[in-house]
């Protein structure tokens, strides 16, 4: 049926410039086709998110930590009616858009739509996105989801207050009036639209746009990370479309999808566990979608700077593939306490535990990386070093939550909350600053300081190791989540030291990151200027020059050698690292 | 030098949270001034700080139930096992990370081929054993224990909880031994229950999702509006413990509280018995509010 | 495909959640409301795997130089299009004047909902196919539209049973 050779010309990039040079200021770097450009619209976008959700968490710290007592120099502005003490309303509405904010206005813009958009292109050896129009489009909606979000923090009634998970009844009209939730709903709705593009843009870019001789086998983790995760986006972003949709049709249009008996009209037959099936269907995915990215690029930075090949790479990347596929089956542990019936909720518990298979031989590969290596410290180095122990613990503790025994324990308690941020905040966070710090050079054309780089690693890695460690601690303890005064409950109140000390940790994070965001603006302007290949590192985006021309390569490369080609034996004694595009006897495969 | 640096700050920080706690007594005292004379001050069975090990002061509070030991068994073997294999991470990082750093001359090992990868194998499969086996045993073991089988007979003692925006509501039997009749009990935040005898539950939300947890017990359930969830378990200990709500159900979430009695069985027989007699007496058909109960089925 | 894919687990969903609702209800539709005569879908959905068909003998037909046979089965077929659609909204309505409403059961909820939405797709589709018939550039684009839109026939075709009957 199909006439392939006239469904390639429509995709024939490869030699083609896909847009022409751009000449004004709008062109250049408002309405861009450029992937780098688009990229550090992302990354622009995606910082300015992390603060405000990061300013949230400073301000639930300070009501666990100093409950009754007005919030500091901004307080009566934030909270005018209290006299600046956080009240329990506006509580519920900073850790709902905490949540919110950070995955999907912060973490998913820097690390999928950053990372995503700047490197694959220039890892594969491609001049530009497969669809660049389509990539565009997705940055212009993400920043509409954005604007559709800020203003639900304005509405009379205030923004949403019912948990990132939104679950109904809560969330109906009846219970959260207002727009502030369905402007959740929609500004949600408008992100995953615009990851569902990227997604596909992703994946038919690393399906068709590789260089000759970039086979799977050559190609780099973060390459296999970025594919996985989208995905993963494409297939489950759309199931939390629908059943956000027919949430906001039951808050708007008076429906009784997720409305049960008792409480809605003439006895129909809605179930707001639906909504709980169709919400965690995409969400287990989605926090693989989160890492997945993270763990392909700490694959990678492990072996860079380890100078040696990534220890059983293949077998990294198959663990990969098959997390990908076991995370679609096993959503039904978020729902142990909600009655499914006993045959769910074992095969549910049986694969999750599986999961740490796959998974630990991946971790045990990165370990393997570091044995008898060359390793150097360098701040990519710092940050995946950190990215391994904050996984390692927080991915082990997930053993207590996927067993059903412990999981009735401690469901909704803060090990929960200290669980999913060790391994989906924080060791995406660490990657994604891992990620940073060594493409900074290729992205802006200058070094960022190091030694500023080794404070912030250390000023935020400790810290956050004693917030969510004490957080699980204060979860065994029996202290519940998304709660405003854990006191009123005299079996929690002698938990109020170990709270403030999390706090004052937290506080101590979070004007860490200045130190980052000095440092990126600073070298930004006035950093040492950066030659094309720093790090001195194998893979394709650094045989470009810096900075990069809008076409990115002036010759498609020819792939020879895979990306990890560290100290092989071959290379003798002056070099320890050879170019993915360099041809040498005994090391490389011709095309 | 950024080391020093480092470990002062955190030591700074260390003290300033030790200092602050000077006020906590102070703080607390004026948020529950009715604590000291409720008779409810042992609640959680947790006594002053400076008597227990820290395992006791930050575990969950003193289990009460004929099974919950066994959650605490489990946890604490997940616990160490995951410390072990934690530790082993952390020598994995820091150790090698020092003992392979970059020195002038060195020469990293080109790993190739499969020789190396057998340890990985070894060490994968021997997690799997320790953990995910114990784990997935008990897991499947517990399901049917806790999740399938719901113990029923005269000898159990059977309550129909309605939480609601931001109360629990409980509702008993009373003398006549049948559900939604005019002698049934019915408390708000109170629930009593009898010493050594099993304890069943019916919970069927009001409204929203909360979560029905009794933390002594050690298990706790979802109420959902249109659903009806099970509980069960055997106290065994006398005393008032807490009952918290464990899901998000709104603006007040934090007060749900309600309290759980653990009574003498010929205590608790009285009680019924007392009540029965009292709700008969001044039932009132036309209130519809009371009338909130359910056939008990299965 | 991928975008396919995609599309696919969306209405995936819809579909198993339509489907979890039938199931459950003990009867269908159920007391007190009108159910939605099945007459007119019934026509709807053989005018629209009618014109799956001639979309795809358009596409078979495709000849840069001669384009006269593709216009015309290709425009038969966006007219077929056109008729479902006509016939959907019709239903709907009428359906609305003799007083049904989503807040009265899932049941209204379901079939309201689902096709408006199934209905919206529709209308996109016939604007992509609506745009390839006066702009037809290549073979190759006129085989996605016409894969999306098969893909929008089989959604209807395996939604109409769940929810008509």
């Amino acid at each position: 049926m199909s006439d392939n050779k006239s469904f390639q010309d429509l995709f024939h990039a490869h030699d083609d410039h896909l847009h022409g040079e751009p000449t004004s200021f709008i062109s250049k770097y408002i309405i861009s086709y450029d992937h780098k450009v688009i990229a550090k619209q992302f990354l622009f976008f995606g910082l300015f998110w992390a603060f405000v959700g990061a300013f949230m968490s400073v301000l639930i710290r300070w009501a666990l930590a100093f409950p009754g007592k007005a919030f500091p120099i901004v307080g009566s502005l934030l909270f005018p009616h209290t006299d600046g003490v956080i009240p329990p309303d506006a509580y519920t509405m900073l850790f709902t858009m905490h949540g919110t904010i950070m995955i999907f206005f912060a973490i998913t813009p820097i690390l999928i739509g950053t990372l995503g958009n700047f490197c694959i292109p220039l890892m594969i050896g491609a001049r530009d996105m497969l669809f660049p129009w389509l990539n565009m489009a997705s940055f212009w909606m993400t920043f509409a989801g954005g604007v559709v979000m800020f203003a639900s923090l304005f509405v009379p009634l205030g923004a949403s207050a019912v948990g990132w998970t939104s679950y109904p009844t809560l969330a109906h009209a009846q219970w959260s009036p207002g727009w502030g939730h369905s402007l959740w709903i929609i500004s949600i709705f408008l992100m995953g639209n615009a990851s569902i593009m990227g997604a596909i843009n992703y994946i038919a870019t690393i399906i068709r746009l590789r260089a000759p001789g970039l086979t799977a086998a050559k190609l780099p983790l973060t390459i296999w990370g970025l594919l996985l995760t989208a995905v993963l986006n494409a297939l489950f972003i759309p199931v939390l479309a629908a059943g956000l949709l027919l949430l906001l049709m039951d808050r708007m249009f008076g429906t009784s999808f997720y409305l049960a008996a008792a409480i809605s009209q003439n006895g129909t037959q809605g179930d707001p566990i639906l909504y709980q099936h169709l919400f965690w269907i995409f969400g287990h995915p989605e926090v693989y979608i989160i890492i997945l990215p993270a763990w392909g690029m700490v694959s990678d930075f492990l072996s860079f700077f380890s100078r040696k090949p990534a220890f059983g790479a293949k077998w990294t990347a198959g663990a990969f593939i098959s997390i990908t596929l076991l995370s679609t089956v096993v959503y039904g542990h978020h729902m142990f306490t909600t009655g499914m019936s006993p045959l769910l909720t074992g095969a549910f518990t049986t694969l999750t535990l599986l999961i740490s298979i796959p998974s630990g031989i991946f971790f045990l590969n990165w370990l393997g990386t570091l044995w008898r290596g060359n390793i150097q410290f360098t701040s990519p180095m710092l940050f995946s070093l950190g990215v391994v122990i904050t996984f390692g613990i927080g991915g082990l503790t997930g053993l207590h939550l996927g067993a059903v025994p412990t999981n009735l324990l401690l469901h909704n308690s803060y090990f929960v909350v200290g669980h999913f941020h060790l391994t989906m905040a924080v060791a995406s966070l660490l990657g994604t600053y891992a990620a940073v710090y060594f493409w900074f050079p290729k992205m802006f054309g200058k070094m960022l300081s190091e030694k500023l780089a080794k404070i912030h690693f250390w000023t935020s890695f400790l810290p956050i190791m004693v917030i969510f460690v004490g957080m699980m601690v204060a979860g065994y303890a029996g202290m519940h989540r998304r709660i405003y005064n854990p006191y009123e409950y005299t079996y929690l109140e002698h938990l109020l030291f170990l709270n403030r000390y999390i706090s004052l940790a937290a506080f101590l994070a979070f004007a860490s990151q200045f130190i980052f965001l000095f440092n990126f603006f600073y070298s930004w302007k006035k950093g040492e200027v950066a030659g094309s290949n720093p790090w001195k590192v194998g893979t394709l985006e650094w045989t470009t020059p810096t900075p990069v021309p809008v076409h990115n390569f002036d010759v498609i490369p020819e792939v020879f050698n895979g990306p990890h080609e560290f100290s092989h034996p071959k290379l003798g004694d002056s070099r320890d690292w050879i170019s993915q595009t360099e041809y040498l006897e005994g090391i490389s495969t011709p095309v | 030098m950024n080391q020093k640096l480092v470990r002062i700050l955190l030591s700074l920080v260390f003290l300033m949270s030790f200092g602050s706690m000077a006020n906590d007594r102070e703080m607390l005292n004026k948020q529950h001034p009715e604590a000291d004379q409720l008779q409810v001050h042992t609640l959680g069975q947790r006594p002053e700080y400076g008597g227990e090990s820290f395992l006791e002061r930050y575990g969950p509070p003193e289990n009460i139930t004929e099974h919950g030991g066994h959650f605490d068994d489990v946890f604490a073997y997940v616990s160490w096992g995951v410390l072990i294999f934690f530790l082993a991470v952390v020598f994995g990082v820091v150790g090698f990370g020092w003992m392979y750093r970059s020195k002038p001359g060195r020469k990293a090992f080109y790993t190739t081929g499969l020789a190396e990868k057998k340890f990985t194998m070894v060490l994968d499969i021997l997690f799997f054993i320790t953990m995910d086996c114990y784990l997935i045993y008990f897991s499947v073991y517990d399901t049917k224990r806790f999740l399938m089988t719901v113990p029923q007979g005269p000898e159990v003692v059977e309550i129909q909880v309605m939480p609601q925006q931001w109360v629990w509501n409980f509702r008993y039997k009373g003398a006549d031994g049948v559900f939604n009749t005019p002698d049934d009990i019915v408390t708000v935040n109170e629930m009593w229950v009898p010493n050594g005898k099993q304890v069943s539950l019916q919970i069927k939300s009001k409204d929203v999702i909360h979560g029905f947890m009794v933390p002594n017990v050690r298990r706790q359930v979802d109420a959902i509006p249109g659903q009806v969830s099970r509980i069960w378990f055997k106290p065994i200990k006398d005393g008032t413990y807490e009952i918290a709500c464990m899901h998000l159900c709104g603006t007040a979430h934090y007060k749900m509280k309600g309290f759980m009695k653990v009574v003498d069985e010929s205590d608790y027989q009285n009680w019924s018995r007392e009540m029965s007699e009292w709700s008969a007496a001044k039932y009132d058909p036309d209130d519809a509010r009371t009338h909130w109960g359910w056939q008990w089925g299965i | 495909m991928i975008t396919l894919a995609s599309w696919g687990m969306l209405f995936g969903t819809f579909v198993l959640s339509a489907g979890l609702a039938r199931v459950r209800a003990s009867q269908w539709p159920p007391d007190g409301i009108i159910g939605l005569d099945a007459y007119l879908p019934s026509i709807a959905t053989l005018a629209l795997i009618l014109s799956s068909v001639l979309i795809h003998k358009g596409y078979m037909r495709f000849d840069k130089e001669n384009l006269k046979e593709f216009k015309f089965y290709w425009g038969l077929g966006l007219l077929m299009g056109v008729f479902f659609l006509a016939l959907q909204s019709y239903t709907l309505i009428d359906w609305y004047s003799k007083g049904v409403r989503v807040s009265q059961h899932l049941y209204a909820s379901v079939i309201y909902v689902w096709i408006i939405i199934h209905g919206l797709h529709i209308l996109g589709a016939l604007g992509g196919l609506f745009y390839k018939f006066k702009k037809p550039k290549s073979a190759a684009s006129l085989q996605i539209w016409g894969w999306f839109w098969h893909f929008i026939d089989l959604v209807w075709l395996a939604m109409f049973p769940l929810l008509v009957f």
